[in-house]
C-alpha cells in the first residue's frame, strides 16, 4: 500500500481525482443547501419564473417595459442596456482617449503637459467615486423651471433634454442604417479588387458611393418625417413639466461621463504606448521619401500604431463592458441590477446566477470574436515589422 | 543512500527507449559504466545523447527498458528518484547557476535543505570545493558578475558540494568562448584524476584522449561505436563515425 | 576624417522660449491653446478652492453657501465621519493608529531590504495583526468595537489589506495549480481562473455578500464583511495567478532543471528557485494590479458597507451639508489619489530600475 503512494502515476492520477472530486462536492453540497434553503421560503427551482410578470418597473429601457412583462423580457432590455451603456461610454472613451493620447505623444510640451495631467488625475481616481462625483453634480441641477439652456438642450436635475427630429421610429432607424452605410461604403469600395479603375479614380467613386447613401438618408428622413410638424422636436416648459425633445436620464449620464473620462484616461495611455511602438525607423524612412508629415502621419505612423494598441484596446472595451455594472449603484437597469432586482423579488437566486454568468460569458466571448476578425483583417501580411 | 554501497556497476542501461510524440530518439541502448570509469560520448546534434544522459538522473523519463543507478532501478517509484538524485551531479551546458543568490549560496543551497547539512558545515564544504574549481575569491559575487567559464566552473562546485558518486556533464564547453574551454576542460581533468565516475556528452576530442576510459559514438538515437580511445581515434570500423571524426578534428 | 564640431550660441532666455514653443506656426497654435486651458482651469480651481473659499465652521452651512468658493468647513466639521465612520469618538484615535499602522506596513515592504518570503509574511502579519487587536480592542484594556461599527478610511484599508493578505497566496497557489502538469488539475484551475475573470467584481461581491449564505451551512457563513473580503481576494487572486504564471514563464527551464538535479524536492524547486526569481520578473505587473485593486475596494459600497465612499455620501447627505458635496468628492478623490498615486509612481520606478539592471 505504502509502495503504491510512492509510485509516480498512481500518485497522480489520485491527485488529480482527489482535487476534482473535492471542487466537484463543494459545488454540489453548496447546490443542494442552496436548493434545500430555498425550498423552506417555498421557492421551487427552475427556469419557470422566467414567463412570470415581475411587478416592478424599470427605469430606463430602449424597449417597451411595464410591471406586466415576464423576466425574460427584462432580462433583455437588461443586456441592452448594459450594451446600448458601454458602447456609448467606448465611443465617449475612444474619443476623449485619442485626444488626450495625441496630446501625450504631441511635439509640444505644453499639450504634453496637459495630456500627462489629465491621465494622472483621472486614472488615479476610482471609477465609482468619479460615478458619484458626476450623479451628483447632474442631480443638483437646477429644477425643470430654472433649467440651463445651451444648443437647444436643456440642463435640469432631472435629466438632460436633447431636441430629437420628428420622425417615424422605422424610417429613423433606416436613416441611421445609411449614414453607416456612407461611412462604410468607401472602406468596403477601397478594398474591392474588382474595381480597378474601369470608371476613373478610386477616391471619386469612395466619394461618389458615400454621397450615394447620405443621400438616401435624407430622402429616409423626408419620407418619414411626421406630418405637420417642424423638423425638430425641442423640448420646452410647459406648466410645471418637460415637454417634448428627448429625456436622458441623469443615471445614463452620470455613467457615460463617467466612464468616458476614466475610460478615456487609460485609452490615452494606450493611444501612447501604440504611437510609442512605432519604430523611428519607419518614420524616418517615410520622411526621407519626401513624404509630408501629414502623410507620414495617415500613412506610416497611424496604421502602425493602431495595429500595435489594438489587443491592449480590446481588454480596455472587454473592462469598460464589465464597469457598466457600476449601473446599480446610482440605479440604472443595466443587465446586472436586473439580475440583483430578480433575486430580491423572486428568490430564484441559484438560476438568476447563472444567467448572469452566461450572460458576461457571451458579452466577452463576443466581443472577443469581433476584436480577433478587426485584428486579423488589419494584420500585417508577412512578418515584416516584428521579425 | 548509504555511503557502503552495493557492489555492481555504477550505471547500468538495458534496452533502453525513449520517444519523443513520433520521433524515435533513443533505441535499444545498452551501457554499463563500472565505478570510477570515464565516459566520453559524441555525435552530431540531435543524437540522443543529451536525452541518454537525462535518463540517468530521471530528468527525461524513458519508456522501455531499464536503467539501474548504483543499484537501484529507476521506476515510477518517488522515493528512489530523489535518492539517485543526490547522488548524481549533473553540469548543463548553459551552467544554469540561480541568478538570485551569491557563489556560495548556489554551493550552499542543496546541502542544506537536501541533505540537511548544517550552515557552517555547507559552507566549509562549498569554499573548500570552490577552492578546487580555483575561484575561491568570487564566492560573494553573483553569477551575472561572472565569465562564462568561470559559471560553469560554480556549476561544478555546486554538484560536487552534494559530495555525488557520478558527475553527468552534458556538454559542459559547447556555451563557451574558446579561451574559457581550457579552464573548465583543467577542472574536470582534475576530477578525473581523483576516481570520480564521470559520464561526459562533449566535442572536446582532446579531454576524451586524455581522460576517457571508453568513448562511445552515437548517431540516430543508437549506439554505433564503443571503444577505448586509442582504438576509437585510430581504427574506428564504422563510415558514420569516421565522417564526423574528420569534421569535429578538422581533417 | 576629422569633423570640427561648432557648438551653437548659447540661446537667450527668450530665443530658448520661442525654439521650445513657438518654432512653427502650427506649435504656436498648439501653445496657446495649451496655455489658455491651463490659465483657465488653473485660474478656476485656485479661485473656487483657495481664494473665494471658507474653510472654517464659525459662520456655519449658511454662511458657507453663500460663499463663491469651495465650502471646505464641511471637511473640518464631518472630517472625522469620512475617515473613520461610525467608530465610537472617543475611542478613534485607534482607527487613526491603525491606519497609520497599514501604511507603515505598505512603506516597509516597498522596500527591497523586505523582499524575501518570510521577511514579507512577517511584516504583512504584523501590520494586519496590530490594525485587528487596535481596531477590534477587547484585550489590553482597550474597549471592544466589532466590525459592524468599522468605517471610513480604517475599513477601506482594511478591505484592502486583507484582501491582498488572502489573495496574494491564493494566487500562487492558483498559478502552480495551473500550470501544473497534471492535465485535469491544470484545466478546471484554468477553468476557475478565466471563469472569474470574466465577470465582473460586483457580480462577485454581490454573490459573497448576499447569495453565498443560501448556499452555505450556518456555521460556515461567517460574517458579512470576511464574506466580502474573500470574494474580493478571490476575484484579486484570479488575475494576480496569471501575472505569477507570467512571470513563471520568465524562468529558464534549465533552472528548475538543474534544482532537480540537486535533488531538490518540489516544494524546495517552488519555493528557492523558482517562485523568487518569478516575483521578480512579475514586479512591476503586480505593483499595477495593487493599485487597480485599492482602486476596486471602493465598490464595496455597493454591497453596504460604511467605507470612505458611503461616509462620504454620508457625510454631505443628511442635513444641512446637502449642497458640499462637491468637497466631500473632492476630498475623498484627494485621499484616493495620494495613495494610488505614490503606489503607480513608486511601480514606474521599479520598472524603470528593473529594465536598467537587465541591461
Amino acid at each position: 500500500m505504502v509502495s503504491l503512494l510512492r509510485n509516480q502515476k498512481v500518485r497522480n492520477t489520485l491527485l488529480q481525482v482527489l482535487f476534482v472530486g473535492s471542487l466537484a462536492a463543494m459545488v454540489l453540497a453548496c447546490v443542494m443547501i442552496a436548493r434545500r434553503n430555498l425550498a423552506e421560503q417555498g421557492i421551487t427551482s427552475g427556469f419557470d419564473f422566467l414567463f412570470k410578470s415581475t411587478g416592478w418597473d424599470v427605469n430606463f429601457s430602449l424597449l417597451p417595459a411595464n410591471a406586466n412583462d415576464p423576466y425574460w423580457w427584462f432580462f433583455l432590455i437588461g443586456i441592452i442596456n448594459t450594451l446600448f451603456l458601454g458602447t456609448t461610454g467606448l465611443v465617449l472613451a475612444t474619443i476623449v482617449g485619442t485626444i488626450v493620447g495625441l496630446a501625450r505623444t504631441s511635439s509640444n510640451e505644453l499639450a504634453r503637459l496637459l495630456g500627462r495631467t489629465y491621465v494622472d488625475i483621472f486614472r488615479n481616481i476610482p471609477l465609482i467615486l468619479q460615478v458619484f462625483f458626476w450623479y451628483a453634480v447632474i442631480t443638483h441641477l437646477p429644477t425643470p423651471r430654472a433649467a440651463h439652456e445651451a444648443f437647444g438642450m436643456l440642463l435640469t436635475s432631472r435629466g438632460l433634454y436633447v431636441p430629437i427630429p420628428n420622425v417615424g421610429g422605422a424610417a429613423l432607424a433606416a436613416a441611421m442604417l445609411a449614414v453607416i452605410a456612407a461611412i462604410a461604403l468607401p472602406v468596403w469600395l477601397g478594398r474591392t479588387p474588382r474595381l480597378n479603375q474601369p470608371f476613373g479614380e478610386r477616391s471619386t467613386i469612395q466619394l461618389a458611393g458615400a454621397a450615394a447613401a447620405l443621400a438616401c438618408a435624407a430622402v429616409i428622413l423626408a419620407v418619414g418625417r411626421l406630418p405637420d410638424l417642424p423638423l425638430l422636436d425641442f423640448p420646452a416648459l410647459q406648466g410645471l413639466n418637460l415637454k417634448g425633445g428627448m429625456r436622458i436620464p441623469p443615471e445614463f449620464s452620470a455613467l457615460a461621463i463617467a466612464i468616458a473620462i476614466y475610460g478615456g484616461s487609460y485609452i490615452a495611455e494606450i493611444v501612447r504606448g501604440g504611437f510609442k511602438a512605432v519604430g523611428k525607423g519607419q518614420m524616418e524612412a517615410a520622411l526621407s521619401l519626401g513624404l509630408s508629415p501629414w502623410r507620414v502621419f495617415t500613412l506610416v505612423r497611424l496604421p502602425l500604431a493602431l495595429r500595435a494598441m489594438l489587443p491592449i484596446l480590446a481588454n480596455q472595451y472587454v473592462w469598460l463592458m464589465k464597469a457598466t455594472t457600476m449601473g446599480i449603484a446610482v440605479g440604472f437597469t443595466d443587465f446586472f441590477m436586473i439580475v440583483a432586482l430578480t433575486i430580491n423579488h423572486s428568490g430564484q437566486t441559484l438560476e438568476v446566477i447563472g444567467i448572469l454568468m452566461a450572460g458576461f460569458l457571451a458579452i466577452n466571448l463576443s466581443l472577443a470574436a469581433v476584436f480577433n476578425r478587426i485584428n486579423k483583417a488589419i494584420a500585417l501580411k508577412g512578418n515584416q515589422l516584428r521579425g | 543512500m548509504d555511503s557502503t554501497l552495493p557492489s555492481g556497476p555504477a550505471v547500468r542501461i538495458e534496452g533502453l527507449d525513449k520517444h519523443y510524440g513520433s520521433f524515435h530518439a533513443l533505441r535499444k541502448i545498452n551501457l554499463s559504466v563500472e565505478r570510477g570509469e570515464k565516459i566520453v560520448i559524441c555525435g552530431p546534434s540531435g543524437s540522443g545523447k543529451s536525452t541518454l544522459i537525462r535518463c540517468i538522473n530521471r530528468l527525461e523519463q524513458h519508456d522501455g527498458g531499464r536503467v539501474t543507478v548504483l543499484g537501484t532501478e529507476l521506476n515510477d517509484d518517488v522515493a528512489n528518484i530523489d535518492g539517485i538524485r543526490r547522488e548524481v551531479g549533473m553540469v548543463f551546458q548553459h551552467f544554469n547557476l540561480f541568478p538570485h543568490m551569491t557563489v556560495l549560496e548556489n554551493c550552499m543551497i542543496a546541502p542544506m535543505i537536501v541533505r540537511k547539512r548544517p550552515r557552517a558545515e555547507a559552507e566549509t564544504t562549498a569554499r573548500r570545493f570552490l577552492e578546487k574549481v580555483r575561484i575561491p575569491e568570487q564566492a560573494m559575487k553573483f553569477p551575472s558578475q561572472l565569465s562564462g567559464g568561470q559559471q560553469q566552473r560554480v556549476a561544478i562546485a555546486r554538484a560536487l558540494c552534494m559530495q555525488p558518486q557520478i558527475m553527468l556533464f552534458d556538454e559542459p564547453t559547447s556555451a563557451l568562448d574558446p579561451e574559457m574551454i581550457a579552464e573548465v576542460l583543467d577542472v574536470m581533468v582534475t576530477l578525473a584524476s581523483e576516481g570520480m565516475t564521470m559520464i561526459c556528452v562533449t566535442h572536446e576530442m582532446g579531454f576524451a584522449r586524455r581522460v576517457a576510459d571508453r568513448v562511445i559514438f552515437m548517431d540516430a538515437g543508437e549506439i554505433v561505436e564503443e571503444a577505448p580511445p586509442e582504438a576509437f581515434f585510430t581504427s574506428c570500423r564504422n563510415e558514420r563515425t569516421r565522417q564526423f571524426l574528420s569534421q569535429v578534428l578538422g581533417h | 576624417m576629422e569633423m570640427i564640431v561648432v557648438a551653437p550660441p548659447a540661446p537667450g532666455r527668450l530665443e530658448d522660449l520661442k525654439r521650445r514653443f513657438f518654432a512653427t506656426p502650427l506649435q504656436a497654435l498648439l501653445s496657446l491653446i495649451s496655455l489658455t486651458i491651463m490659465a483657465f482651469i488653473v485660474w478656476k480651481l485656485l479661485d473656487w478652492a483657495v481664494f473665494s473659499a471658507v474653510f472654517t465652521t464659525g459662520g456655519g452651512p449658511e454662511a458657507c453657501q453663500a460663499a463663491a468658493g469651495a465650502c471646505w468647513s464641511v471637511i473640518t466639521a464631518r472630517w472625522r465621519v469620512i475617515l473613520f465612520g461610525l467608530y465610537p469618538f472617543e475611542e478613534q484615535w485607534r482607527s487613526a493608529l491603525a491606519c497609520v499602522s497599514v501604511v507603515v506596513m505598505t512603506v516597509l515592504s516597498c522596500m527591497p531590504a523586505f523582499w524575501t518570503g518570510r521577511r514579507i509574511a512577517l511584516v504583512w502579519g504584523a501590520g494586519t495583526g496590530l490594525y485587528y487587536v487596535l481596531m477590534k480592542g477587547g484585550v489590553l484594556g482597550l474597549p471592544y468595537v466589532g466590525e459592524e461599527a468599522w468605517g471610513g478610511l480604517a475599513l477601506t484599508l482594511f478591505i484592502f489589506v486583507t484582501t491582498c493578505l488572502v489573495g496574494f497566496p491564493l494566487a500562487i497557489c492558483l498559478a502552480l495549480l495551473r500550470r501544473s502538469d497534471l492535465p485535469w488539475i491544470s484545466r478546471t484551475t484554468g477553468l476557475i481562473i478565466d471563469g472569474v475573470r470574466s465577470l465582473p467584481l460586483i457580480s462577485i461581491l454581490f454573490t459573497f455578500a448576499v447569495v453565498l449564505p443560501f448556499a452555505l451551512p450556518q456555521w460556515l457563513q461567517g460574517d458579512k464583511l470576511y464574506r466580502v473580503i474573500l470574494g474580493s481576494a478571490l476575484f484579486f487572486s484570479a488575475y494576480q495567478a496569471e501575472i505569477v504564471r507570467g512571470g513563471m514563464q520568465g524562468v529558464p527551464a534549465g533552472q528548475e532543471e538543474a534544482a532537480m538535479a540537486l535533488g531538490m524536492s518540489y516544494w524546495q524547486r517552488i519555493g528557492r528557485i523558482v517562485l523568487p526569481q518569478a516575483m521578480r520578473n512579475a514586479l512591476p505587473a503586480t505593483i499595477n494590479q495593487f493599485v487597480i485593486s485599492f482602486k476596486e475596494t471602493s465598490l464595496v459600497v455597493i454591497v453596504g458597507f460604511f467605507e470612505i465612499l458611503a461616509s462620504g455620501n454620508a457625510a454631505y447627505g443628511t442635513g444641512e451639508w446637502r449642497f458640499a458635496y462637491v468637497e466631500v468628492y473632492a476630498f475623498i478623490a484627494f485621499i484616493y489619489f495620494v495613495f494610488v498615486f505614490s503606489l503607480s509612481r513608486y511601480g514606474a520606478y521599479l520598472e524603470r530600475r528593473m529594465s536598467v539592471s537587465e541591461r
